[in-house]
């Protein structure tokens, strides 16, 4: 059996607003895109090839569900013009549509199924051009794709029921359910130290965090000190949860940042977007929860500065004699000599540093770079007080970026990157979340963490 | 790249196989022009290993050629290794797509 | 291999065979960067294909007709990324302020520097001693 879904942006306003560039179906319920769910439904149901038809490409649904490798079946991508009827939808696809036993599912609604039953047989013993509805889609099975040009409404009792997704009190409201009641009835992200407890991959939970479950954490979340989780909450992707903060009957989505001492409770977080499930409405929140302003302070300022500079000139002695003489052992050997200039701080004054150490995939730049000897110059810097031992991974000069870094409140580059340590592909959201919320929330104790991790990092890109 | 194309009842279908890129702009330019016009293009792309924006230009001034005589272009059986230029211009909503070029010559008919 | 140089002759077909080894070049760092075999329809292999043909298209298109300057192009990757510049010595380009397309209208023309600049992570431009230089970066797809 196949299975095409097909879905209009224009159906969706509501969401679009809310969740900005996100496409309909990579909204998240309980931290699983909402198409996942459908394409969980139509493998169970027997299906191995699924089109998916838009009237929007989309490039992070593209990257994230492929040709369907993940799933075993095969996924294939196809256009539509807005107010398609379902006729028209099937001469278009005609070759998919027409060999085989279809399913289609029209529309954006969410599948309540358990994943442990059998969804095998109710096609089997439904008679062809049967369908189901919800009040923003339809289900639509036929023996063949002709047989759905006439259809009739499902007489038959399934062992499904569709849930409308229009309004994000929907998308609320089908992940405290998922959370609370269905978290055994589909594969989740994440594994599960305890009954109804989630947690993904390279989470970083810090000291007397309080975890109550029901809830779903995903990978790279960071919560820090006396964060108190749960129940119901849903903590998406990359998020950072700064100390003191209560979340419950909550979802805070991908990359957003969540100040001090804060509590959420009924509401739905994306980024600087808050949607408040008793008031049903969303408003637009300003930078100070998003990103919290501190204040270098006079004595930590000039001790931090203090131990930067003698850090970098005990790395420098240490490090000196090895880059002296792997100049003279590599003076002849192939080298990249590029000066990037880059910003010094968020007024858009300037430095330069220049690199001329032999290429990176050579053995002998993997050599230097694992010894951290790409850092010298940028030590030198750290010593004149231009740049941190520790800080921003340094933003190169364009008018582009200088439009970045003059929101950036906290900019300070440092020799050594926070992201860097994290080893976060640049130029990334998730690079920018970390970045922002290291500068923001500096500590001496974290720069010495990261500064250990970068040197360990890059002796280990040798062995 | 290779041209075919065959006109029934005022619909043209042109085959295309090979890289349609600017290289190959002028050879398609040519192959669209005959002394009699017709109303509506399907173009099958099945294949076409390759366009970029050389190729896409071509299909939107072929697309305007067309509505000037009230007709349009649709685009039959394109393969998923093209789709993405398709979508990083977005005119994968101006042309109307189809995976079978039958269905789309029908279409016109059905319309008409 | 650490950098592969190529020199085009200004033409159209050279355009086309520059995509064409950019495509191979794409498609052997995809291996040897994920240690997976290429799938046959790779969105980074595509990317790369496209954006050095329509570089390419643009340099060999917007040529002085008086000047028969070579096309010049470098392929690097390292760990992370794969890098592709691009040089001429044609009239200095605007490439940061050329406008987008609008793409709710229908246009001939105008979508090369749109589909570079969006099917590329980056892609910057500087002018050195009279030579246009468009610098790309793509990164290394990851596992899904």
């Amino acid at each position: 059996m196949k299975a095409l879904f097909h879905i209009q942006q224009s159906d969706t306003p509501e969401l679009k607003d809310f969740f900005a560039e996100t496409h309909p179906w990579m909204v998240k319920i309980a931290n699983k895109p909402s198409l996942e769910y459908l394409l969980d439904f139509a493998i169970l149901s027997g299906c191995t090839e699924v089109r998916l038809v838009m009237d929007e490409p989309d490039l992070a649904l593209r990257n994230y569900f492929g040709g369907g490798e993940r799933w075993g079946i095969k996924i294939s991508y196809a256009s539509c013009s807005e107010n398609d009827s379902l006729d028209q939808l099937l001469t278009k696809n005609t070759r998919f549509c027409d060999s085989e036993p279809l399913l289609i599912l029209t529309g954006l609604f969410f599948i309540h199924y358990h994943k442990d039953h059998n969804y095998q047989d109710w096609q089997r013993l439904s008679a062809s051009g049967m369908m189901l509805h919800c009040s923003t889609g339809t289900l639509l099975y036929g023996k063949t794709g002709n047989d759905l040009r006439y259809l009739s409404d499902m007489r038959k009792e399934v062992d499904f029921t569709l849930s409308p997704i229009r309004s994000l009190r929907d998308v609320y409201d089908l992940t405290m359910q998922v959370l609370t009641f269905e978290q055994e009835h589909y594969v989740l992200p994440g594994y599960g130290p305890e009954k109804n407890i989630l947690i993904g991959r390279n989470v970083e939970i810090g000291r007397q965090v309080e975890l109550h479950p029901p809830l779903i954490i995903a990978d790279d979340a960071i919560l820090l000190g006396k964060t108190v989780v749960g129940p119901n909450a849903a903590i998406g992707k990359g998020a950072i949860i700064d100390r003191g903060t209560t979340i419950s009957n909550a979802v805070v989505t991908d990359h957003t940042y969540l100040g001090k001492g804060l509590t959420l409770s009924k509401k739905m977080v994306n980024g600087g977007r808050l949607f408040s499930a008793p008031d049903n409405d969303w408003l637009n929140l300003n930078d100070d929860l998003f990103v919290r302003i501190i204040e270098p302070q006079g004595a930590s300022y000039f001790l931090r500065s203090a131990i930067n500079r003698l850090a970098a000139l005990l790395l420098l002695v240490f490090l000196l004699p090895a880059w002296i003489l792997f100049k003279i052992a590599t003076c002849f050997t192939e080298k990249k000599n590029h000066t990037t200039t880059c910003f010094k701080n968020k007024g858009g004054n300037l430095f330069s540093y220049t690199y001329d150490l032999p290429v990176r995939e050579s053995v002998a730049g993997r050599f230097c770079r694992a010894l951290s000897l790409n850092k010298v110059q940028l030590l030198v810097k750290v010593l004149s007080g231009t740049i941190s031992l520790v800080g921003n991974r340094p933003v190169p000069s364009s008018p582009e970026n200088l439009l970045l870094i003059q929101t950036f409140d906290h900019y300070h580059p440092g020799a050594f990157g926070y992201s860097e340590a994290q080893q976060l592909t640049p130029g990334s959201l998730e690079e920018e979340t970390s970045e922002r919320f290291f500068a923001a929330n500096r500590k001496i104790a974290n720069d010495i963490r990261t500064l250990l991790n970068i040197l360990i990092k890059n002796l280990r890109t040798f062995v | 790249m290779t041209i075919t194309k065959i006109i029934t009842n005022d619909i043209a279908v042109i085959t295309l196989q090979g890289r349609f890129d600017s290289a190959a702009a002028d050879q398609f330019r040519k192959a669209v022009q005959h002394d009699f016009l017709p109303a509506h293009y399907v173009i099958e792309m099945e294949g076409v290993n390759y366009i970029d924006s050389g190729g896409l230009g071509c299909l939107v001034s072929l697309l305007r050629q067309a509505q000037k005589r009230s007709g349009t272009v649709k685009i039959a059986r394109i393969p998923s290794k093209i789709f993405y230029a398709f979508e990083l211009t977005r005119m994968n909503r101006i042309f109307d797509m189809y995976d079978d070029t039958g269905m789309a010559v029908n279409s016109f008919t059905a319309t008409n | 291999m650490q950098n592969l140089k190529l020199t085009l002759e200004p033409t159209l077909q050279q355009a086309r065979a520059a995509a064409m080894v950019a495509s191979s070049i794409a498609r052997a760092y995809y291996c040897i960067a994920t240690g997976n075999t290429c799938p046959p329809v790779s969105r980074f292999v595509q990317a790369v294909e496209l954006s050095v043909g329509e570089a390419c298209t643009n340099s060999i298109q917007h040529r002085p007709k008086k000047k028969r300057g070579n096309v010049l192009l470098t392929f690097e990757f390292d760990q992370d990324s794969f890098y592709i510049k691009i040089r001429d010595r044609n009239e200095q380009l605007d490439f940061d302020n050329t406008p987008a397309p609008d793409l709710n209208r229908i246009q001939e023309r105008g979508y090369g520097l749109h589909i570079i600049k969006t099917a590329m992570d980056d892609a910057s431009y500087e002018r050195v001693d009279g030579w246009n230089i468009l610098s790309l970066r793509k990164s290394c797809p990851m596992e899904v």
